[in-house]
């Protein structure tokens, strides 16, 4: 019975966030999985690793509120593998998140420097 | 938006989400290979770098969010699962829920058809019996009214739109085929048309054919339609001969059309009456009448006004009305009126014996549930919310229950069957027993609040055990569970009580069962055959015919006696009616009125009955028409009526000759028959000579040891040879028609002893489940104290003591319950008072004795404990 961790805490930790972050990825066209894994960990230099165990439930989450949508296609391999891609309303949630996190990413920017500089003086 | 696919079958998206891993998973390795690294090495990586499959499932999962319809299913699977896990329990509880909800079902079926699915006539509901009832008692109720009354009823009614008259009556038919003599109906010719009954071919009767001088037409019965006359449909038509004159046949009824249900399906034969000459008499109380209420007249409107119709009667004639009350009731009640009560009595009983097994299936639950304790405890420490676990305990109880109720309907049709065959003739409609759609619809509500009731114990009993104590309580073993043990300890406490007053039900009326076997019908039932003759039609000397018949019957070699009599004991067939006596003013009003049964016999009915002949003579051979007109009184009318006087040398009257009153001498007194019926008090009886008094129909006794079916050709046969018009019909035993006479009693008994039966066993099984588990529960400290030095008769008793406590409990509680439901079966006891000292203390002891006997078993389990392996049990 006894179950091993759950991925849940740290889902909650990045949600917003990954979900931004894979519906901008999106935004370039239908992508799998693997493909939007391998999206955001390249076009963030690597830094950022994105769990598998916290993709697809963020995926189906997305699908199911409506943002994305998908479907069964062949990939340039021959691979089997269900694409997701952006709705008009996954386009409008993506535009609100966007400022949202301009909004905060500025504010947080503002008070590091504010306390950087404060150190420094 | 997009919920469409919250709707997809559970499995489909599984299969999907799966795909979608594989590809993830095959898509990097492809990637990696590419990169250079080798296959296996590929592989590895991947899968490490992905992490655990299942756990990656099982988020995702969670995002999709269960529809409603989903989670059920879910809790469904589960709980099949867990059922399956355990076929033990599962067995066990299936049986007990089927055996509960199939003893319900069944007995409910055959209140539905007798009480409840309405008649199959037109607007049913309007339908009602209209009767006299007679101030005066004795004989049972008749519900049987006179023609002129009937005919004044109609006339003088404003509630009914319609209301017509039947009787019984026999016929014999003859002419193409050997006559026959059959029962049949005479009736008001808008009778079909009253209760919307349509012929199967040509019609029924018209308006005006129950008028003296108008067509004669005959409407045959189905089966009567195919044994005579093959299911020749140009029958129609035709002339066919009864009771010696010839009759137009005009149609035939369906089949299993008997609309009359209480009479049995021999009467085969519907004929107008036109004129016969007790429609005459208003004192001549043969005819029933049905009634078709006007559209919003309520049936207490009718009683109200009929009551007033009635009295109307009363007072302009006298003579005959002045006692009589006209009374409504619903045709479906006044057709179950015998067994209405005895019904609801064990339908309440059988709804006890339910009680009970649900006692014991929750019982069963609630032994699991702490076994299962553990299991529910880290399933809520990992997340699972209370009332999700509330849920899937109640999806289990509901899968248990729903399935104890289609194992239930599977035994219901074997139930059926037994009942149509048990059931006694009394009960309407049994053939029509079926599983409908009131019967499912009770079924599914027994079933629902049976899976209720048991999903309810255990949440009741642990919702007051809070996480961490309950997995306290599962690590440990050295004692039971408080909290769900007392719950148990209740159920069974209440199971013995349950069990006790079903056990005190049935002994009353096994007692009352006893006493009517006990009973000295006043005649000797055993070796006597009994069959209905008739006389030729038109035939100059009836007495005659039937003095041949007995001579010629008595040569039959194996039959020791013949005689005729008319009515005959326990037939249902009676000539009950008033007499006069000589010297007494006609009784006055009400009370003590001069009624009677008046048999007419041959000489020789007294040795073949073996009646008892108490003072005086009997009838002989030179009791015929010229000489001295006399009788042979019951002890019961010595009784009532010459009270401290000898009735021999007075003279009554019962009938009249020519117009004139025939005074009859008392000549004799034998000891009175049981002619209603086995338990109803015996009216005055007074025997007429049969020479004195010829009938058209007699039946005719023979006592013979040889069986029925070795005779029965030869009666017929030696009918025949006296006169081939002359026709026997329903040749049965007396036996036969006690064993009838007692079916009623019998069935209810045999149905409350089954069903009390059913509950101590199930009792029994409760007791020993709890006291089993308790003994499991303490192996550890039985164990010390054996190692301790206790005996193995200390343990024994100490096991046996927890037993019989609950018995201790139980079984007062038990009596006191059966004190005030006991009285409700009152009107279906016999010669046993309802607080009757003998089965009280016999069911208590029953109980205790059953309660030691479930003990046992566990309690010498428990005195074999070896001290080692209990203690090493942990």
């Amino acid at each position: 019975m006894d179950k091993p961790d759950r991925y849940q805490n740290r889902i909650e930790l990045l949600q917003g966030t990954l979900d931004m972050l894979i519906m901008q990825t999106l935004c370039w066209g239908p992508q799998h999985g693997y493909g939007i894994s391998n999206a955001i960990r390249a076009g963030s230099g690597e830094v950022l690793q994105v769990e598998t165990g916290s993709l697809y439930p963020a995926l189906h989450r997305l699908e199911k509120k409506g943002w994305v949508k998908s479907e069964w296609r062949l990939s340039d391999n021959k691979q089997r593998a269900k694409y997701y891609s952006l709705t008009s309303s996954g386009r409008e949630q993506l535009a609100a998140e966007q400022d949202r996190w301009n909004q905060l990413s500025g504010a947080i920017a503002a008070l590091m420097n504010r306390g950087e500089s404060e150190g420094e003086a | 938006m997009n919920r469409w696919w919250s709707f997809l079958p559970t499995r489909r998206r599984e299969k999907e989400l799966e795909d979608e891993i594989q590809a993830h998973l095959a898509m990097a390795r492809q990637d990696r290979i590419d990169r250079g690294e080798a296959p296996r090495e590929a592989e590895t990586n991947v899968l490490r770098e992905f992490g655990n499959v299942t756990v990656v499932k099982e988020v995702t999962r969670e995002m999709w969010g269960w529809s409603a319809v989903e989670v059920f299913w879910q809790d469904l699977r589960y709980a099949a699962r867990t059922l399956v896990r355990s076929p033990g329990f599962t067995a066990v509880a299936l049986l007990t829920l089927a055996l509960g909800i199939g003893a319900n079902t069944a007995i409910f079926s055959v209140v539905n058809v007798a009480l409840l699915k309405p008649l199959p006539f037109d607007d049913p509901d309007r339908l009602v019996q209209v009767w006299t009832r007679g101030l005066r008692g004795g004989g049972g109720e008749g519900d049987w009214s006179s023609f002129p009354d009937i005919v004044d009823w109609r006339k003088e009614n404003k509630v009914f739109e319609d209301l017509e008259a039947y009787r019984t009556w026999v016929f014999t038919v003859s002419g193409d085929a050997p006559s026959e003599a059959m029962p049949g109906f005479l009736m008001t010719s808008r009778f079909f048309g009253l209760l919307g009954v349509r012929p199967l071919l040509g019609r029924t009767f018209l308006p005006d054919e129950d008028q003296p001088g108008r067509n004669r037409v005959v409407v045959l019965g189905y089966r009567l339609w195919q044994r005579r006359f093959g299911g020749d449909r140009s029958v129609v038509g035709r002339a066919i001969t009864i009771n010696g004159s010839s009759y137009t046949v005009i149609g035939v009824m369906p089949a299993g059309s008997r609309f009359l249900y209480q009479y049995p399906d021999v009467f085969e034969l519907y004929m107008p009456v036109q004129s016969y000459s007790d429609q005459e008499e208003r004192g001549s109380h043969n005819y029933y009448a049905i009634g078709r209420l006007k559209p919003g007249v309520t049936v207490e409107q009718a009683r109200l006004n009929m009551a007033a119709v009635g009295r109307n009667l009363a007072r302009e004639h006298p003579a005959t009305n002045k006692d009589l009350q006209v009374v409504v009731t619903p045709l479906q009640e006044h057709m179950a009126r015998g067994v209405r009560g005895a019904l609801l009595v064990i339908l309440g009983a059988v709804g006890l014996v339910l009680l009970i097994a649900c006692a014991n299936v929750a019982n069963l639950v609630l032994a699991r549930a702490s076994a299962r304790t553990r299991e529910l405890v880290v399933r809520a420490a990992l997340g699972a919310s209370r009332s999700r676990l509330i849920r899937q305990h109640l999806t289990e109880t509901l899968l248990l229950g729903t399935l104890g109720g289609v194992c239930a309907l599977l035994l219901v049709s074997l139930a059926m069957n037994l009942m149509r065959t048990l059931g006694p003739d009394d009960i309407p409609r049994l053939a029509e027993l079926a599983v409908d759609w009131r019967v499912l619809l009770f079924t599914l509500f027994v079933t629902l609040v049976t899976a209720a009731a048991l999903g309810l114990a255990p949440v009741l009993s642990s919702s007051r055990t809070g996480a961490s104590e309950a997995l306290r309580e599962s690590g440990g073993r050295t004692t039971a569970g408080s909290g769900s043990g007392r719950l148990k300890a209740t159920l069974v406490v209440s199971e013995i009580a349950l069990a006790l007053m079903l056990a005190v039900g049935a002994g009353l009326l096994i007692r009352s069962f006893s006493r009517l076997l006990d009973v000295d019908m006043g005649f000797d039932p055993s070796d006597v055959v009994v069959a209905y003759v008739m006389a030729p039609a038109r035939s100059t000397d009836q007495a005659a015919f039937f003095e041949q018949v007995m001579q010629r019957v008595s040569r039959i070699p194996g039959v020791e006696a013949v005689a005729a009599a008319a009515p005959i004991p326990l037939t249902g067939w009676n000539d009950q009616g008033g007499f006069r006596i000589e010297g007494r003013p006609d009784p006055p009003s009400g009370v003590d009125d001069f009624l009677a049964n008046r048999p007419r016999v041959s000489p020789s009915y007294l040795d073949t009955m073996r009646m008892k002949l108490l003072r005086g003579r009997w009838i002989t051979e030179y009791d015929r028409s010229g000489a001295p007109d006399v009788c042979v009184i019951s002890d019961v009318a010595a009784r009532r009526y010459w009270p401290g006087q000898d009735p021999i040398g007075h003279r009554v009257s019962v009938d009249e000759r020519e117009g004139k009153t025939v005074w009859r001498e008392i000549i004799g007194i034998v000891q009175g028959v049981t002619h209603f019926g086995l338990d109803v008090e015996r009216i005055a009886e007074i025997y007429v000579p049969q020479r004195q008094s010829p009938q058209e129909a007699m039946g005719l006794v023979v006592r013979t040891l040889r069986p029925v079916a070795g005779v029965e050709s030869a009666i017929r046969r030696e009918i025949k040879s006296v006169n081939s018009a002359g026709a026997a019909f329903r040749i049965q035993t007396m036996e036969e028609l006690v064993a009838a006479a007692q079916s009623k009693r019998r069935f209810q008994m045999t149905l409350l002893v089954a069903f009390a039966v059913l509950a101590l066993v199930l009792a029994a099984v409760g007791v020993y489940g709890v006291v089993a588990y308790t003994v499991v529960q303490r192996t550890h400290e039985v164990g010390i104290r054996i190692a301790l030095g206790a005996r193995q008769g200390q343990v024994l008793a100490m096991v046996v003591r927890q037993g019989f406590t609950l018995a201790l409990v139980g079984v007062p509680l038990g009596v006191i319950g059966a004190l005030a439901l006991t009285r409700l079966m009152s009107s279906l006891l016999f010669g046993v008072a309802v607080t009757d000292a003998v089965t009280f203390v016999t069911a208590s002891a029953l109980l205790l004795i059953v309660t030691l006997i479930a003990c046992a078993v566990p309690a010498l389990r428990a005195a074999r404990v070896d001290p080692l392996v209990a203690l090493r049990y942990e």
